[in-house]
């Protein structure tokens, strides 16, 4: 069909298929304009047939304004398709969808500052194998006092150039504060 | 989308003119008196629901003819099943279309 040809509603008709064609997804638009095109053709036959005149080409231009719903729909049901392409409502998809939402939320968690070392620094379950490192100038009668097993730092700065050095290491700070203990 | 019938009023008018031989969309929207804007939209989504399949004629037949080629539309076995249902669930809808009307048009 060439615009040339028509009158002037005719050609607003024409133009408002082709402008309802912009909406259209890129991939469909050239077969959703041949059918509007065509579909077009037989309103407008049909229409010339009930010589009506002027109701007839507002009936036309209704007609061609539908369009823009119908456009809008190809629009919506494409975005739909795209982004509901992966369904949660499968069980299987479903458990894969939550492990990729764990694994990425725990990928965000290590790389913000300071989370990693809250997730992983456990204190250590096994007080058989502590050992409290003290300073050089702790007192010798103050660690003769204390009843669990100290080294100095001296001795444990000996043992690590000797490969002899812990696995692990948690460091605690020392507090004053009143505790009770008991029920009473 | 299931064959139980749970269509809207609109949708199965239109599967039911498609079914009594109104196979392009400018015939089902002249014998439902539905908008161009309501029909083409439910013939896609009727379409994307495998209750109706569409097929573009023959450009030879069109050019034969001197007019555009349609784009025509059938029932499925689905879409036959869905139709049944919604029949029992409208009961009017056999008397807002029928085949006899495809006929004349």
């Amino acid at each position: 069909m060439n615009s040339s040809q028509l009158s002037a509603i005719e050609s607003l008709q024409f133009w408002l298929v082709r402008g309802a064609a912009l909406f259209v997804p890129h991939s469909q638009r050239a077969s959703w304009l041949e059918e509007w095109t065509s579909e077009f053709w037989y309103a407008r036959h049909s229409c010339v047939q009930d010589s009506r005149g002027r109701m007839s080409d507002w009936r036309l231009t209704l007609f061609c304004l539908g369009a823009f719903k119908d456009a809008n729909w190809m629009r919506t049901d494409q975005t739909l398709s795209t982004t509901s392409s992966f369904d949660v409502r499968s069980p299987l998809r479903f458990i894969l969808h939550l492990m990729a939402l764990a694994t990425l939320t725990a990928s965000l968690a290590f790389i913000v500052p300071g989370s990693r070392h809250a997730l992983l620094s456990m204190p250590s379950q096994d007080t058989r194998s502590l050992a409290m490192i003290s300073t050089n100038n702790a007192s010798n009668e103050q660690q003769s006092n204390d009843s669990s097993f100290s080294i100095s730092i001296d001795k444990y700065r000996s043992w690590r150039d000797r490969e002899k050095a812990p696995s692990k290491l948690a460091f605690y700070e020392p507090m004053f504060g009143r505790i009770r203990v008991g029920g009473d | 989308m299931t064959s139980e019938g749970k269509l809207s009023h609109s949708a199965a008018m239109i599967l039911q003119a498609v079914s009594a031989g109104f196979i392009y969309g400018f015939s089902v929207m002249e014998i439902t008196g539905l908008p161009s804007g309501t029909v083409y939209p439910a013939m896609r989504r009727l379409e994307r629901d495998s209750l109706i399949v569409s097929s573009w004629e023959k450009q030879s037949v069109a050019d034969a003819q001197q007019r555009p080629a349609r784009k025509y539309y059938k029932l499925t076995r689905t879409g036959m099943v869905t139709l049944e249902a919604s029949r029992k669930r409208y009961p009017l809808l056999l008397k807002l279309v029928t085949s006899t009307e495809a006929e004349h048009a």
